[in-house]
């Protein structure tokens, strides 16, 4: 329909167009008719004008070869040669020969086309007697009164003869001639007109039935012979009464005697009595009687054109209806066919998926109701609606019966608050709670653990509907967390038992120890008297023994203390320059002993820092002392310390906040592992832990080494390297792990680095830097 | 043109000598009279030339039919005190007319030829004469430049001067009637003369002489149109 709108409206437009476009035709063709009419008698004029100045021009040409004539010598010999006497019977005739001659010469050279202009010459006496006359056989037979007539009526100029008896006229030139300043005579020249009509008038040879008349004093002349008019001349008003320049519209009568409308023109002749009168035929000029005709055939025509249209365009709309309908029909059917096929395939689409979702629930009713894990769900007002096998097993109701019971029926009174404060804050506002333990109370009023995470259910429109909740049973684990808390407490309580076993062993090993030592010393330093060598072997190896043994029973004393949780960060001020130069000369006995280079490298560090003093010499000395022990005769050993801003990165699993008393808590950052080092190395290049310094000592030796696999290890307690090498170097075995947690307590982390056996190692040691504020 | 049959051969002779050239015989007029004074070559058979029939002549030589009509008028320059003379209708009369004005004046002319003035009584009348020994055309020249007060010119020749000096001459009257020119034969050739008339005779008929005279001497046909008995057809 509304493609037929736009048909309509785009063949109104159409029409619209064309009746428009005819208008404008119309329009324009009026206009160019009368442009056309206004050219055309324009035209007419100048045509006539034309002429009418040929015919001047001819007559001016005609005036003046008179008066060549008669400036010419011949007349004015001949009127010499009569003055001085001579007689024309003596000589004056030849005179008259001459002018003959000069007439004859002008007649035979004075031309329009091939035709003569002069059919005769006279030179006419005073008296009127022609004294030369020269003719052509065509010239006009002039009689003397005609001659007087004409040469006393006027003084000379242009003049026209009628002979009505021939239906012709003749053209008169004439000029007077003068002698010595009196009137001698005049000469008169005589043109044929139908010489001037065929050549100035009527020239053209075209069908044209216009006809241009020569009129005189008013009248028009007689056409020439040969020259047809279509109009009775005769019948045609007095063409004095048309002015001239003015197109005059009248009535006559054609040669048939029938009325026709024709057109005179009337225009004149300059330097002559002449006009030219033109007599055209209405419709010869102008195509159409009236302009108004124009109008018609067009607008008819443009009529039956928007008729046969609008008919057309009526047939159309007729048939485009019919089709309309038809097509109607035919897609009416086609589409009760596609919507048949689409409810068939609907139809098996839906068996299907009835089919599939009969085997999905199938499954996932097999899964859950073999799951070992509860499931159960409740409405709004908190009855159960849906469970599993599982929960009824737990809960002790094998049957339908669960279903109905209130949720909160199976949850002791002591949990339910518990439990809806979960569901309102966790449930309720996120859709989920957070894993949470409860009791849940069996049909036999038992009770069970349940670890459980409930979820909210909603509709299509998030509506709230309910709750579903999965748990597990974890009596079992609850069990096994209780026999593990007993073992814990006894544990630690074993552990206290080992402590206070240590304390008090360390006091009953260290004091009869002291004892024997103190007894050694005094038989060596000769109290008892002076010894022999062998005695003094025996006291020194005594000595050396006991003082081993007294290192050993203080390391494990400490490692125990520390296991215990019982060893204490004592943090005060400490002079690290001070404690660093001291550490070093508590092995210079032995460097010296073994040759050994001794080197400090400390780099720009605060003079005070705070630590533990006794634990941070102990770390240093037992470093010192390892180096000096594993590095041969010769090496070198070098201490150094320097001040780090870089933070360090540890395992994750160290990860935690250790209290130190009165001291700032402070955590680790995140670890990067890398290189032939500990797990515990920092990586290079760390993120700088924000507000916190760190100190470095590091102890490079040129020892033995250490292998990639003895980098962790020798921190373990009682771990040496490889044993020939522990049989060869004395030591208890527990100096680095008691290092490590000396370094632990503070914070820090010890690490050691090694190219590989026989090519040294660096021990290093990062602590944070703890400063007053 | 018909061909008479004869060969043409120009011979140049002058007015005086033609006669000699002509008979052989050195002839001096005398009048109406000529005297035989001795002997000369003969030149030519005809004098084909428009030779003015004279008594002096006939007595020597034999004329054809007479080929042109020619008179003798009193010439002189535009200034003279002579007048030219109203015509009377007799040619006696007005020849009297001319005559009575030539007392005391000069005329040129040329002895021996038909412009020797004593042919025509000037000596009678008064005047005197000039011998002129030029060419015929400088008589009109001399009479303008005033080397004699008159001239005397045959007609043809006196319209031929009219128009060569317009304005410079004017004609008197007469001084002789009419006058007839014509080709002259030696009087022992008759029959040389006799088809010289044939020949001209034809001509006449056919109009080749007529033509001839219009194209070269029209105005003598308005002077003496009996002569050629044409009509006055323009």
């Amino acid at each position: 329909m509304k493609s037929r709108r736009k048909e309509h409206l785009a063949v109104l437009l159409a029409a619209c167009v064309l009746v428009g476009y005819i208008a404008f035709l119309l329009f324009a063709n009026y206009r160019a008719q009368v442009e056309l009419r206004r050219s055309t008698l324009e035209h007419l004029k100048q045509e006539m004008e034309k002429r009418a100045a040929a015919i001047g021009y001819f007559s001016s040409e005609r005036l003046n070869d008179l008066k060549g004539i008669a400036t010419g010598k011949e007349l004015a010999f001949y009127f010499s040669n009569k003055a001085l006497g001579m007689s024309l019977r003596y000589g004056l005739s030849s005179n008259l020969n001459d002018i003959a001659g000069s007439f004859d010469h002008i007649i035979e050279q004075k031309r329009l086309g091939n035709d003569r202009i002069y059919t005769r010459i006279d030179f006419i006496g005073s008296g009127f007697e022609p004294h030369v006359s020269r003719a052509t056989p065509r010239a006009p037979i002039v009689e003397r009164p005609e001659l007087e007539e004409l040469l006393t009526t006027s003084n000379s100029g242009v003049g026209i003869v009628p002979r009505p008896e021939t239906n012709s006229s003749i053209l008169k030139f004439f000029i007077p001639y003068e002698f010595k300043e009196a009137k001698a005579g005049e000469i008169v020249a005589w043109v044929d007109l139908e010489t001037v009509y065929r050549h100035l008038i009527q020239v053209t040879h075209s069908p044209s039935k216009r006809v241009f008349h020569l009129g005189y004093s008013g009248f028009q002349l007689p056409l020439p012979a040969g020259i047809e008019t279509p109009v009775d001349i005769s019948k045609i008003p007095d063409p004095s009464a048309i002015p001239y320049g003015e197109v005059h519209q009248f009535q006559a009568t054609d040669m048939h005697g029938g009325t026709i409308d024709v057109l005179a023109l009337r225009v004149p002749v300059p330097n002559t009595p002449f006009f030219v009168l033109a007599v055209v035929p209405y419709s010869e000029l102008f195509l159409q009687d009236a302009l108004w005709r124009l109008f018609v055939l067009p607008g008819a025509l443009a009529f039956f054109v928007l008729a046969g249209m609008w008919l057309l365009l009526r047939i159309k709309d007729q048939n485009l209806i019919l089709h309309i309908r038809l097509d109607e029909s035919t897609k009416g059917q086609e589409e009760v066919a596609l919507k048949n096929l689409q409810l068939r395939k609907e139809i098996i689409e839906r068996e299907e998926a009835e089919k599939a979702l009969r085997s999905s629930e199938k499954q996932y009713r097999k899964l859950y109701e073999g799951m070992r894990d509860g499931f159960v769900s409740a409405d709004c007002t908190g009855v159960i609606t849906e469970c599993n096998s599982a929960f009824r097993e737990m809960l002790g109701y094998p049957g339908e019966e669960i279903y109905g019971l209130p949720y909160d029926s199976l949850t002791p009174p002591a949990w339910q608050p518990i439990e809806a404060d979960i569901i309102a804050g966790q449930v309720r506002v996120r859709g989920y709670s957070d894993l949470y333990e409860k009791e849940f109370q069996r049909k036999d009023r038992t009770t069970f653990p349940a670890e459980l995470r409930t979820y909210l259910l909603t509709d299509e429109r998030e509506k709230a509907t309910g709750t579903w909740t999965i748990l597990r049973d974890i009596s079992d684990r609850k069990q096994s967390e209780q026999e593990l808390r007993r073992a814990k407490d006894a544990a630690e309580k074993g552990n206290q038992a080992k402590s206070e076993f240590l304390a008090n062993m360390s006091h009953e090993l260290r004091t009869p120890l002291h004892h024997i030592m103190g007894f050694l010393e005094l038989l060596q330093y000769g109290s008892g008297g002076e010894l022999n060598e062998v005695q003094k072997t025996f006291v020194d190896d005594s000595l050396q023994s006991s003082r081993h043994l007294l290192d050993l029973i203080n390391d494990i004393l400490d490692i125990s203390k520390v296991e215990a949780g019982k060893a204490e960060l004592n943090l005060a001020k400490v002079n690290l320059r001070a404690l660093l130069e001291d550490s070093m000369k508590m092995i210079s006995e032995n460097a010296v002993k073994n040759r050994l280079t001794l080197s400090t490298e400390i780099m720009d560090i605060p003079d005070i820092i705070f630590a533990d003093a006794r634990k941070l010499k102990q770390i240093i000395y037992n470093l010192l002392s390892n180096a000096a022990k594993f590095t041969p005769n010769g090496g070198s050993i070098c201490l150094g310390s320097r001040l780090s801003a870089e933070g360090f990165r540890i395992d994750p699993s160290d990860e935690e906040t250790i209290g130190l008393p009165s001291s700032p808590e402070f955590r680790m950052s995140d670890p990067r592992k890398g290189g032939s080092r500990s797990a515990l190395d920092p990586g290079d290049g760390g993120a700088p832990q924000a507000g916190v310094d760190f100190i470095e000592i590091l102890v490079r030796d040129g020892g033995i080494g250490l292998g990639a696999n003895d980098l962790e290890r020798i921190f373990k307690p009682f771990e040496q390297v490889e044993s020939s090498m522990a049989r060869r170097y004395q030591g208890t075995g527990l100096g680095l792990a008691l290092t490590r947690q000396f370094v632990g307590l503070h914070g820090g982390r010890i690490w050691a680095e090694s190219e590989g056996e026989g090519k040294g190692s660096t021990f290093h040691v990062l602590l944070p830097l703890l400063t007053t504020e | 043109m018909p061909e008479p049959g004869v060969k043409y051969q120009f011979v140049e002779t002058t007015w005086a000598g033609a006669v000699g050239d002509l008979t052989g015989k050195k002839v001096i007029p005398r009048g109406d009279e000529i005297e035989i004074t001795g002997s000369l070559p003969v030149k030519g058979d005809v004098v084909a030339t428009g030779f003015t029939v004279l008594k002096w002549r006939e007595k020597i030589v034999d004329f054809s039919t007479p080929t042109f009509p020619t008179q003798i008028w009193l010439v002189t320059q535009t200034d003279s005190s002579l007048c030219p003379i109203k015509p009377s209708g007799t040619i006696d009369a007005d020849i009297a007319a001319v005559k009575q004005q030539l007392k005391g004046k000069s005329v040129l002319g040329m002895a021996d030829t038909c412009l020797d003035p004593n042919l025509y009584g000037m000596k009678e009348a008064g005047a005197s004469m000039v011998n002129f020994t030029m060419t015929m055309n400088a008589l009109v020249p001399a009479v303008i430049n005033s080397d004699a007060d008159t001239t005397i010119l045959e007609v043809p020749d006196a319209l031929t001067a009219l128009q060569k000096w317009p304005g410079k001459i004017k004609i008197i009257g007469p001084l002789s009637p009419l006058q007839y020119m014509a080709c002259a034969f030696d009087k022992n050739s008759p029959e040389l003369r006799d088809e010289f008339n044939r020949f001209f005779e034809k001509c006449k008929k056919d109009g080749t002489y007529l033509g001839l005279i219009k194209k070269y001497y029209p105005l003598v046909l308005d002077y003496y149109p009996e002569f050629f008995q044409v009509s006055d057809s323009k």
